[in-house]
């Protein structure tokens, strides 16, 4: 993008240690919702993955081995989550990342989530959608391990800006094709809390503006450094992750809403990001305002 | 950007990857040429004098039509299918044809043949629902999924109990309304196939077909179900049918918007079935009240119309699992509640159901494992319901009386 008004070195400092701060506390926070999806909630596409036969893709464990191992690694997860705060260890972070894409894989091999029904792709193909809804939620932490390993911080902050276009793209598509549950959302959100009987071609037409937005956000993303498109996905991320406490209630949607977290805390790193290198259009110098920001952050 | 292009070609390599690891699909039923197969007897409008004849055909041929012949009549009708194609996933070839049979007469058996090319099908009966007001039973199933080997075993069960129901002084079973479920990956024609020949065994020895009531369940995703099953292609699967003329049976959607179109429907027809007739029974896939699972947004837009329009029985599925809660109204034990049952074991691995939930005390509930089908049977005072597990054990057995008029004035504000 084109030259705009230089930052302070120390402040370039100051937004490197944000985005690493910013990542670390999504990723306790995911790590906080996970604990509570896996040992409050139990019903995961892990579980049910673990527990569906073999005839159908699953792994055929019992019911009591597939709690007992869930119930570990939501644990695992939360105690990973605390480290993270602590400290950053690559090796937790690491784990994290293998956490997030076998949850990735266990929706994709039992088909959970939104069924992408398109005439052009085969369902093997279109059963791999849960890697393009999940992006986010590996991408947080897999983006704070690259920027704690302070080698790959480029790398760290591309990825992040995929993630979040990704995730755009791929709830844009839920959108664009009418998901039932965010039609419900819409309608329910409308009734209880403006009073509002929201019709479904009303809520339809909404959703079909809404994937619009999100599609142009997502390129937006990876094209430019406009931080406006950044912002808005903050602040949809946001909104749509804590719309699930506003339908389910708190005791039931708390722990959706924190394992989305990486929703609004991935776009946010990216956009502090931004800020980090406005000054400069040489990626090296702003890898390097980054690689120290995050050194200061993981070394507090 | 150069960066940016490196992680879009490794994001390719991935997908690469996992498409390649996904293993191949599984054999379909064999179907050869156009030889008629995978029959099925659909009930979605009014089986009093209408049903779908289904089948499937590997080819897909010119002449598609079906023999009907009443019982005691002379002369066999014709009937050409109506609606002939292929199924839009791209593998397995498939095609499906559908007879609409029309203008039937009540509670009538009729012998039936199904012809594609010059290729027939052996020779099936089945009766078409009553016009009167006697005692009719059907089936309640779910999640037939997975578990292959026990779904089979499952229909075979299904046929018996068929079978046995027709006897003398025995109350005949009308039809198998499904919960939902019926495959794993909606979207694939490979596991519909074996669906639909397992389904086969649900005739009996004599050749009596087992009409279907289907319900889409969360795993029933994508188009072929409405392919499957004869509805427009677009359609939301939400429809009721009477099992005579005193028995309403409302099939709902949670698979699509619960709080829109569908809820408004819902309503009027609620409070439409519900003057007209002694029993109100709504099935649908995703529970209210879990035994299992979490419950699903129905629970707080359409348990209170159930509990307005004071419904009989909500048959749920989804959990894995037998539940059968006491009455249940405003969020408590009520007698003039409605009753929950079902959850699913039409060959479906079984979950261990949550006894602490409130809804799941025993001696008012009961809740176990183990596969099997529901039979309810409608008299003119109570609804018999019966949990019958894989081997014809009988595992739960409860009556639930007819609802006063009383009650239902005093609880449907509409009167």
């Amino acid at each position: 993008m084109g030259t705009m008004n230089c930052l302070p070195h120390s402040e370039n400092q100051r937004c490197g240690s944000a985005v690493v701060w910013v990542l670390r506390i999504t990723v306790a926070l995911q790590c906080l919702g996970n604990w509570g999806w896996f040992t409050r909630y139990v019903e995961t596409p892990l579980l049910h993955w673990m527990l569906g036969p073999a005839d159908i893709g699953g792994l055929g464990w019992s019911e009591a081995s597939a709690l007992a191992t869930q119930q570990g690694l939501g644990w695992l997860a939360l105690a990973a989550g605390v480290l993270v705060l602590v400290r950053p260890w690559a090796a937790v972070l690491g784990l994290l990342v293998l956490l997030q894409i076998l949850i990735a894989t266990a929706m994709w091999r039992i088909d959970d989530g939104f069924s992408l029904q398109v005439d052009w792709l085969e369902p093997q193909v279109t059963a791999l959608f849960p890697f393009a809804t999940q992006s986010a939620r590996i991408a947080a932490p897999l983006g704070l391990l690259l920027l704690v390993s302070k080698t790959h911080v480029s790398s760290a902050i591309a990825i992040l800006r995929w993630a979040a276009a990704i995730t755009f793209i791929a709830h844009g598509t839920e959108a664009a094709l009418k998901h039932p549950f965010f039609v419900d959302l819409l309608i329910s959100t409308s009734q209880n809390y403006l009073g509002l009987r929201m019709s479904e071609p009303t809520a339809e037409w909404l959703l079909e503006l809404i994937a619009l937005a999100d599609f142009v956000v997502a390129v937006a993303v990876v094209t430019t450094r406009w931080r406006w498109a950044g912002w808005w996905m903050v602040f949809w991320g946001g909104l749509t992750a804590s719309s699930r406490v506003l339908v389910f209630g708190l005791s039931a949607g708390w722990f959706q809403t924190l394992t989305r977290t990486p929703h609004l805390g991935v776009p946010l790193a990216v956009v502090l990001a931004w800020h980090a290198i406005r000054c400069s259009d040489k990626p090296s110098t702003a890898a390097e305002a980054l690689v120290e920001g995050s050194s200061n952050s993981s070394e507090e | 950007m150069r960066k940016n292009w490196g992680i879009a070609v490794y994001i390719c390599i991935c997908v690469a990857l996992l498409i390649c690891a996904q293993p191949a699909a599984l054999a379909d039923a064999k179907l050869e040429g156009t030889q008629p197969a995978q029959w099925r007897l659909i009930w979605t409008d009014n089986p009093a004098t209408s049903a779908t004849l289904s089948w499937n055909t590997a080819a897909a041929g010119e002449v598609h039509r079906v023999h009907l012949q009443a019982e005691g009549a002379e002369q066999a009708a014709t009937i050409d299918a109506a609606r002939n194609g292929r199924y839009s996933a791209k593998s397995p070839e498939l095609y499906f044809h559908h007879a609409r049979l029309t203008d039937l007469k009540p509670a009538t058996k009729y012998l039936v043949t199904i012809e594609s090319d010059g290729q027939r099908s052996p020779p099936m009966v089945f009766v078409t629902a009553p016009t009167e007001d006697v005692t009719v039973s059907i089936l309640f199933g779910a999640d037939s999924r997975s578990g292959w080997k026990a779904r089979r075993e499952m229909n075979a069960m299904l046929a018996r109990m068929v079978a046995e129901s027709t006897q003398a002084d025995r109350v005949p079973i009308l039809a198998l309304a499904h919960g939902g479920d019926f495959i794993y990956s909606g979207a694939r024609l490979d596991e519909w196939s074996r669906w639909m020949s397992d389904h086969e065994l649900t005739v009996g020895a004599d050749g009596r077909l087992l009409p279907i009531i289907p319900t889409r369940g969360n795993h029933d995703v994508g188009k072929l179900f409405n392919e499957i099953f004869d509805f427009p292609a677009k359609d939301k699967n939400y429809y009721a049918v009477n099992l005579g003329p005193q028995v309403r049976l409302v099939t709902l959607n949670t698979e699509t918007s619960v709080t829109g179109k569908q809820l408004t429907w819902m309503k009027s027809e609620l409070a439409s079935a519900r003057r007209k007739h002694r029993w109100l029974v709504v099935q649908y896939h995703r529970p209210a009240f879990p035994a299992v699972k979490a419950p699903w947004i129905n629970l707080t837009s359409w348990v209170p119309v159930f509990e307005q329009y004071n419904i009989d029985l909500a048959c749920e599925g989804d959990g894995h699992c037998i539940k059968r809660t006491p009455p249940l109204r405003d969020f408590a034990i009520d007698p003039t509640g409605v009753v929950y049952i079902g959850e699913g074991g039409l060959g479906v691995g079984q979950r261990a159901p949550k006894a602490g939930r409130w809804y799941l005390q025993e001696p008012q509930a009961k809740i176990g494992q183990g596969h099997h089908v529901q039979l309810l049977t409608f008299d003119r005072d109570k609804i018999t319901y019966r949990v019958v597990l894989l081997g014809g054990e009988v595992f739960d057995e409860h009556h639930l009386p007819v609802r006063s008029k009383e009650s239902d004035n005093a609880k449907d504000p509409a009167k």
